[in-house]
């Protein structure tokens, strides 16, 4: 059945009854009525299956009474927000009051995923994970992939929300549409990979999906992670920290019902065969299966866009030596990927002594590279993978830690902290024991540690003596590893990502280099340079921020849909995928305003905390003369980057506080915010 | 018939796997595209790399493969280059 002639559509457009549908649409007239009227419930609104794509139940977690319900929640609501991103936002801005302490049990922790999570395509399978953050104090949000978000779909809920705080350590284990609250005292202080092997024991479910904190997210170290099934992460913002403070260990799911009856399965399976078929055709697609993103780090470098020594310049002479080619020929056991995706990016390493790592947990990532390997100035690949392992095993963030023991080596070079307070630690760059030894250091907030464990921008404020200036941070989130003065517009994605700085808010300028067709259908028609920070490029980084801000509400992947390299899918498969999955008839217009409205309410919470144009900003760094490499004396204009930012603005109907104007609240359906932002 | 001769760079680890080395001099007909230059390269290094650098209607670069002349990205393979270009071959530095 295709289009109208689908009974959920009749259903819906004609309000037919299950007896009408039932007689009307099933032809086989050797069922008996019970049977008829069984498959017509199964088609209208779920039985053991359901064929909307989604559950339309949410599970909430009271942990300060130890209390866990089900609420249904009307198909309405998903339409409007679609999933993952959207349906965190929705939650968070109705249920937090704002100013609430983001460590304080008044604070709530989602778990989300979408109408489309486990539709069997390459890339859809990713769980959004949101509380306010006690990094940024504004929105936090972080997603992961892996296998997680389709096991949690399918053990019977779309979102978790997470409430209160526990007195003791807790877990919770769903299946197969029930949840329970278990004791974890055992848990307490353990990594991550103990925490998984203990819980799938004591459960007796080996296969169960994990995703849990590590003793960094108990000490809550405002950086640390959320970790899935020991290398998948949740990465940004602190939300193992927000874990920690409500003393909830880990949640575990399983399903052991047969997976969802999409609306139209042809179609997902046709492009499902599709990519299969294709994807080797697309070279981006072919190298990052290769190479997975550390394929990264030797281009950047030739580029003059690879951040080294906390952003002081864009090359490093030792990035062949932690470079993708030499991962796999150095240290690669095996490469792993996510559900029902055919690229397999990530990799399984072992690395060697003194530095020995657990392929268990994974492999470093382009921006765990960078982060501790050109920005500290390391080029010993084994201590960066353990380092990524370090990270993976206590639940900690690998950019900002990074990025906060860079800033703290460049203040021991310059005289303002010495071994006096790094305990003997002479932390210059380049030394990578002295880096691993630091990371340990934090994991455990032992002296310094404690203090760079509060984040770049706090670390700062507490040294002092003008280490500001060397805190590469936005809204007190730590940057990521792209250069913003090779390619301008991550300059202006680092300023107006909801979440403080952030590499996934939107594609980076080369995306826009070239015209092509994936672009077009986005409206971005003729090329834009990388560094210009014109109209154009205000432009298309708005569209895209509303187009990988669309794969964040889905629970997609941006690796596997253009316009990033590696893509293969578009726009129109998603839209394809969107109404195979839940009968909808979508159009991409409708999902980029959906896309819009969520960045809109992210906006207006972050308002309502206090946020606004004066936040927008980047480190003064980025305003000064990279020091070495290709670009070397590139620097970012501050007149035409603030000139971006107010467009940039204006574009997206907000005024000059960077607040959204009523009148684009009420275009997007979001009157019932309005009084929330426009008191008095 | 005169010859010019240009620089060519594979900046991304899987075009340098492709061709097998990381930077060459390739000599072409004065006049020549990229496009030809593409097809000499193939021409010396193998058939898979033009698979892998061209559509399939040989009409354009295949999706994320970014082409430089100059520090210029290319939009049309069409472009005419001269003697002494540098042409740097990368997937699209976009995304980690």
């Amino acid at each position: 059945m295709e289009g109208n002639d689908h009974p959920l559509n009749h259903r819906r457009l004609l309000r037919l009854s299950r007896t009408e549908v039932a007689t009307k649409y099933d032809t086989a007239t050797a069922l008996s009525t019970t049977e008829k009227l069984f498959k017509a419930d199964t088609l209208i609104c779920g039985g053991v299956t359901t064929p909307l794509g989604f559950n339309a139940k949410w599970l909430r977690v009271d942990l300060s009474n130890n209390e866990v319900k089900v609420e249904e929640v009307p198909e309405e609501v998903y339409r409007v927000y679609l999933g993952g991103r959207g349906l965190c936002a929705y939650t968070l801005f109705r249920e937090l009051r704002p100013g609430i302490d983001p460590l304080g049990p008044e604070n709530k922790l989602v778990f989300a995923v979408s109408v489309i999570t486990g539709a069997p395509v390459a890339g859809i399978n990713r769980v959004s994970v949101a509380a306010k953050s006690p990094l940024t104090g504004t929105y936090g949000e972080a997603e992961a992939g892996g296998f997680f978000a389709v096991e949690m779909k399918l053990a019977g809920f779309d979102a978790i929300i997470v409430e209160g705080a526990s007195e003791k350590p807790v877990y919770l284990w769903i299946k197969d549409g029930h949840a329970e609250l278990r004791d974890a005292s055992e848990l307490w202080g353990k990594t991550t990979k103990e925490v998984a092997e203990i819980v799938r024991r004591e459960l007796g479910e080996p296969l169960a999906k994990i995703a849990c904190i590590g003793p960094a997210g108990e000490k809550l170290v405002r950086f640390a992670n959320i970790v899935f099934d020991n290398r998948y992460a949740a990465g940004r913002g602190g939300l193992g920290a927000v874990m920690g403070s409500k003393k909830l260990k880990a949640v575990a799911v399983r399903r052991t019902r047969r997976p969802f009856e999409f609306y139209d399965e042809k179609k997902l399976a046709e492009i499902a065969r599709w990519f299969n078929e294709n994807w080797r055709k697309f070279p981006g697609a072919v190298s990052r299966s290769t190479y997975g993103t550390p394929e990264l780090v030797t281009p950047l470098n030739g580029d003059g866009t690879l951040p080294t020594l906390n952003f002081k310049g864009g090359s490093f002479d030792g990035a062949h030596l932690i470079g993708g080619e030499m991962l796999n020929r150095a240290i690669l056991v095996s490469r792993d990927g996510c559900f029902a995706c055919p690229i397999r990016c990530k990799a399984n390493v072992r690395a060697k002594p003194p530095y020995e790592t657990d392929p268990a947990y994974g492999g470093p990532e382009y921006e765990t590279i960078a982060a501790f390997g050109s920005l500290c100035g390391v080029s010993d690949l084994n201590a960066i993978a353990y380092a990524n392992q370090i990270c993976n095993a206590f639940g900690m963030d690998t950019i900002s830690a990074g990025v906060v023991i860079a800033f703290a080596m460049e203040c021991f070079e310059r005289g303002i902290i010495t071994e006096k307070e790094t305990g003997n630690v002479e932390l210059r760059f380049g030394n990578a024991d002295s880096m691993i030894k630091m990371l340990l250091k934090i994991a455990n907030r032992e002296g310094l540690g404690g203090v760079l464990a509060e984040g770049v921008k706090r670390a700062s404020e507490i040294i002092g003596k003008g280490s500001e200036k060397f805190a590469m941070h936005v809204k007190g989130k730590e940057i990521p590893m792209h250069e913003p003065r090779g390619k301008v517009g991550v300059g202006l994605m680092y300023a107006l990502s909801p979440i403080g700085a952030d590499h996934m808010q939107f594609p980076r300028d080369p995306a826009y280099e070239r015209e092509r067709e994936d672009l077009r259908s986005l409206g971005i028609i003729k090329a834009v340079d990388r560094l210009s920070l014109g109209p154009e490029k205000v432009r298309a980084a708005y569209y895209g921020m509303l187009w990988w801000g669309l794969l964040d509400c889905l629970g997609v992947c941006k690796f596997t849909f253009t316009p990033h390299s590696a893509g293969v899918l578009t726009p129109n498969h998603l839209v394809d995928i969107v109404n195979a999955t839940t009968g909808w008839q979508a159009s991409l217009w409708e999902l980029m305003k959906a896309s819009e409205r969520v960045l809109n309410l992210i906006r207006c919470f972050n308002i309502r905390e206090g946020f606004g144009a004066k936040d927008d900003i980047l480190p003064g760094r980025f305003f000064e003369e990279l020091e070495f490499g290709p670009r070397r004396g590139q620097r970012l204009d501050r007149e035409k980057f603030n000139e971006a930012v107010e467009l940039f603005y204006e574009m997206a109907g907000w005024d000059r506080d960077g607040r959204p104007k009523k009148a684009k609240l009420y275009e997007l359906g979001l009157g019932w915010v309005v009084n929330e932002i426009y008191k008095g | 018939m005169k010859y010019i001769r240009v620089k060519a760079k594979y900046l991304s680890p899987y075009i340098r796997d492709l061709v097998g080395l990381s930077e060459e001099v390739v000599t072409v007909e004065e006049g020549s595209s990229v496009k030809d230059v593409i097809m000499k390269i193939a021409e010396i290094h193998g058939k898979h790399v033009l698979a892998q650098l061209l559509d399939d209607s040989e009409r354009d670069l295949r999706g994320g493969v970014v082409v430089l002349v100059n520090n210029t990205t290319v939009q049309d393979i069409n472009h005419k280059i001269q003697d002494n270009d540098t042409l740097v071959f990368l997937i699209a530095l976009n995304g980690g």
